[in-house]
C-alpha cells in the first residue's frame, strides 16, 4: 500500500510539478499571480480534444498543434493584455484582477464551445499500460512523470547555462537593474510566456488524458501548482519542482490515513501553515550580502 | 471622449429598449379563457446532465401536445430553466420562476437540487415535485417526490447481493443527500439482517477525479463487492481508474451506471435502478420524439400526470385543494412507470428493477 502511495505521489506530483514550474518561470519575470496560466493549460487539453475528435487528427500531430496554440495564446495574452497594462504602470494587484477577468472569459468560451460536461482524452488513445517491476502504470502517467523530470532538467540547465537563462535570472533578481543595464525585459517576458505556455499546454493535455477535463480544470490545476511552488519556495525552480511532490505526498497521505474527501483540506492546511511559518517555502533563496 | 459618450448613449438606449420589450404590457387574457397553470421545470439543459434536460423537454412537449385542448379545467404552460447541474443555481432559478414568472408548479431533478427548492416552494405555497431519493425533499404540504423508492431499491440490492453469496462490501459514496439516504437505509438493513455487511465506507467529494489511492485501499480491504454511489462526473473517472487498476472485485450500484457517460466502462455489470418506464411509454416516446428516452423522462411524465390529475380533478387552481386531491386520489394510478403508490408524505414511487450494461447499453436484467 505504501508503494501505491509513492506511485500516486509521483504521478500527481509530476502533474502539479509541470504547472508549478511554469508558474514559477512566469513569476520570475512577471511577478504577479497570473490566473490565465490555468486557462492556457485548459486550452491545451481542449484543443487536443477538438483536433482529435472533431477534425480526425492523429494524437501526435494534434498534441504538437495544441502545444503550439497554447504557446501562441500565452504570447498573445502577454503582448495584448499584460504588456500594455504594465507599460501603463498597472500594479500587481491590477494585473491579478485583469488575469481573473481574462481567465473567466476563457472558461466561459470553453464552456460555450465544448459544454460543461466532463470529457476525457483517455478513450481516444494513449490508454496502454507499462509494466514496471512493482506495478502496471498507464502510459500517460509514465509520460507525465518522464516529461516532468525532463522539463525540470532542461529548464534548470537552460536557466544556468544559457545567455537567455541568465537574462531571465537577472530580471528575476531585479527587473529595474536589468532594464538600466540595457536588457529588453519585455522581449524576455514574451519568450518566457511562450515557454510557460508550452509547459502548461502539455500539463493540460496530460491531465486530459489521465483524469479527464472540464472547463474549470485550469483553475484547479493552477491552484495546486501555485501551492506547490509556494511550499517549495518561489525563489527557485527546484523549490517549485520539489514543493509539488511534497504537496502531492501530503494530499495522498491525507487520503490514505483519512479519506478522499480530505484531500483539499490537507492541501490548504499545509498551504496556510507554510504561509504563516515559512512564507518563502522549504527552499528559501539565500540572499548574498 | 465624444465617441465614448455616444457609445455609452447607444448602449444605454439599447438596454432601456431591451428592458421595455421584456416588461412590455401583454394583452389581457379573454374572460372566457381557461385559467393558466404555469409549470416551471428546472433541469440541466447544458453540461454533464444535458441529456436528461433534452429528454425532459421532449417529454413535456409530448405530454402537453394534445392535453391542453382536451383539458376541462386549465391551460398548461411549461417554462424550462437550465441549472447547469449546479445546486447553487437552483435557488436563484426557483426564485425567478416563483416571483417573476409566477409559476404554480415547480419540477426539479435530483435530491440535492430538490432540497434547495423544497423550502422555497413551501414558503411560497407553490406545488413542487422532485425526481429524487431523499425523503426530506418531500417534507411539507406542497412538496411531492417522484421517488426512486429508496427502501425498495436498497432491499433489491441487498437481496441480490445475498443471492450472489456476497458477505461484505465496501462503499464509495459522494457527499450528497441522495446517496447518503441510500447508505442510511443500507446500514439499517445490514444491522437488522444476517447477510451482507458493510466494510469500509469511502466518502469522496463531488469534484473528485483521482481514485487511484482509494482503489488501492479497497484492494487491500478485499471486499466481495464495491458498491459505488457516485454521480456525474465522478463516476466516469472512477470507472476508468477502476478499469486501469485491474482490481478483480466487482462493482455494483444503485442508479449509478445510469449516470455513467461512457457505459462501456461498466460492461457486463449489474445494478439496481428505479422503476423502469413501461414498454407502452417507451414506444410512444420513441414514435413521437424519434429517440430513446432516459429513465427520468418516465418520471417526468408521471409528475405531469399527477399535476394534471390534481388540477383536472379538483377543478380549481387553488393549490391547497390540488395538493389534497393528488394525495387522496393518485394512489394506484397507472403511469409511465407502471402503477404507483402515494404515501401521506407525498412520496410517489414505483417498483425498482435490476439492470445490466450490455454492449454499452442499459438493459433490464433478463430481457437482454
Amino acid at each position: 500500500m505504501f508503494v501505491q502511495l509513492l506511485i500516486n505521489t509521483l504521478i500527481v506530483g509530476s502533474g502539479y510539478g509541470l504547472i508549478a514550474m511554469a508558474f514559477r518561470l512566469m513569476y520570475s519575470v512577471s511577478p504577479f499571480f497570473n490566473l490565465t496560466l490555468g486557462a492556457v493549460a485548459a486550452i491545451g487539453a481542449y484543443v487536443t480534444f477538438y483536433l482529435i475528435s472533431s477534425l480526425g487528427f492523429n494524437p501526435a500531430s494534434a498534441i504538437v498543434l495544441a502545444l503550439a496554440f497554447s504557446g501562441l495564446v500565452a504570447w498573445s495574452l502577454e503582448a495584448f493584455v499584460y504588456k500594455p497594462m504594465r507599460d501603463n504602470g498597472s500594479s500587481a494587484m491590477v494585473l491579478l484582477v485583469a488575469s481573473l477577468g481574462v481567465y473567466t472569459i476563457f472558461e466561459a468560451l470553453i464552456h460555450l464551445l465544448f459544454g460543461a460536461q466532463y470529457q476525457t482524452l483517455g478513450t481516444i488513445n494513449l490508454s496502454g499500460q507499462i509494466d514496471v517491476w512493482f506495478a502496471e502504470i498507464p502510459l500517460v502517467q509514465v509520460i507525465t512523470i518522464v516529461s516532468n523530470a525532463l522539463i525540470f532538467i532542461g529548464l534548470s540547465w537552460f536557466l544556468e547555462h544559457t545567455f537567455l537563462g541568465r537574462q531571465i535570472r537577472a530580471v528575476n533578481d531585479s527587473a529595474t537593474l536589468s532594464h538600466i543595464i540595457g536588457m529588453n525585459n519585455s522581449r524576455l517576458i514574451m519568450i518566457v510566456s511562450v515557454l510557460a505556455g508550452l509547459i502548461l499546454g502539455l500539463a493540460g493535455i496530460l491531465v486530459g488524458y489521465d483524469t479527464g477535463m472540464e472547463p474549470t480544470m485550469g483553475f484547479n490545476l493552477l491552484f495546486k501548482g501555485m501551492i506547490g511552488a509556494i511550499i517549495g519556495g518561489m525563489g527557485s525552480l527546484s523549490g517549485a519542482f520539489l514543493g509539488a511532490f511534497f504537496l502531492a505526498f501530503a494530499e495522498n497521505l491525507g487520503v490514505w490515513v483519512f479519506a478522499s474527501e480530505w484531500r483539499d483540506v490537507v492541501a490548504f492546511v499545509i498551504f496556510i501553515t507554510f504561509l504563516y511559518f515559512r512564507p518563502k517555502g522549504i527552499f528559501q533563496k539565500k540572499v548574498k550580502n | 471622449m465624444k465617441q465614448k459618450i455616444i457609445l455609452s448613449l447607444i448602449l444605454s438606449a439599447l438596454l432601456v429598449g431591451a428592458a421595455w420589450w421584456h416588461f412590455r404590457p401583454r394583452p389581457e387574457v379573454a374572460d372566457n379563457a381557461k385559467p393558466e397553470v404555469k409549470i416551471g421545470i428546472i433541469y440541466p439543459m447544458s453540461g454533464d446532465g444535458a441529456v436528461y434536460g433534452e429528454a425532459a423537454k421532449a417529454e413535456a412537449e409530448m405530454f402537453f401536445r394534445d392535453f391542453n385542448n382536451a383539458s376541462s379545467c386549465c391551460s398548461y404552460k411549461v417554462i424550462f430553466e437550465d441549472n447547469q447541474l449546479k445546486p447553487s443555481r437552483n435557488a436563484a432559478i426557483a426564485q425567478k420562476l416563483i416571483n417573476l414568472d409566477k409559476v404554480d408548479v415547480l419540477v426539479t431533478f435530483l435530491s440535492d437540487f430538490g432540497a434547495v427548492v423544497s423550502p422555497l416552494a413551501e414558503q411560497n405555497k407553490v406545488l413542487h415535485f422532485s425526481i429524487a431519493t431523499d425523503p426530506a425533499v418531500a417534507s411539507g404540504k406542497y412538496n411531492f417526490m417522484a421517488s426512486s423508492n429508496v427502501e425498495g431499491e436498497v432491499q433489491k440490492l441487498y437481496d441480490t447481493l445475498n443471492q450472489n453469496l456476497v458477505r461484505n462490501i465496501d462503499v464509495v459514496i459522494v457527499n450528497a443527500s441522495g446517496p447518503q439516504s441510500v447508505l442510511d437505509h443500507l446500514e439499517k438493513l445490514a444491522q437488522k439482517e444476517d447477510g451482507v455487511k458493510i466494510g469500509r465506507v469511502h466518502h469522496v467529494n463531488e469534484n473528485e477525479k483521482d481514485f487511484r489511492l482509494l482503489l488501492g485501499k479497497i484492494k487491500q480491504n478485499n471486499p466481495d463487492y464495491i458498491l459505488v454511489l457516485l454521480t456525474m462526473p465522478a463516476i466516469d473517472a472512477f470507472m476508468r481508474q477502476y478499469a486501469e487498476s485491474k482490481i478483480a472485485i466487482p462493482v455494483t450500484g444503485i442508479e449509478t451506471f445510469t449516470y455513467l457517460h461512457d457505459k462501456t466502462l461498466a460492461e457486463g455489470m449489474w445494478y439496481v435502478d428505479s422503476a423502469a418506464p413501461t414498454p407502452e411509454f417507451l414506444e410512444k416516446y420513441q414514435a413521437q420524439t424519434g429517440s430513446r428516452t432516459t429513465n427520468d423522462a418516465g418520471y417526468l411524465d408521471l409528475i405531469l400526470q399527477a399535476v394534471t390529475t390534481g388540477y383536472e380533478g379538483a377543478q380549481t387552481t387553488n393549490r391547497d385543494k390540488v395538493a389534497d386531491y393528488i394525495l387522496n386520489n393518485f394512489n394506484n394510478a397507472e403511469t409511465a412507470i407502471g402503477p404507483v403508490q402515494v404515501n401521506p408524505d407525498g412520496i410517489i414511487d414505483g417498483e425498482p428493477v435490476l439492470k445490466i450494461i450490455v454492449n454499452g447499453q442499459i438493459q433490464i436484467m433478463g430481457e437482454e
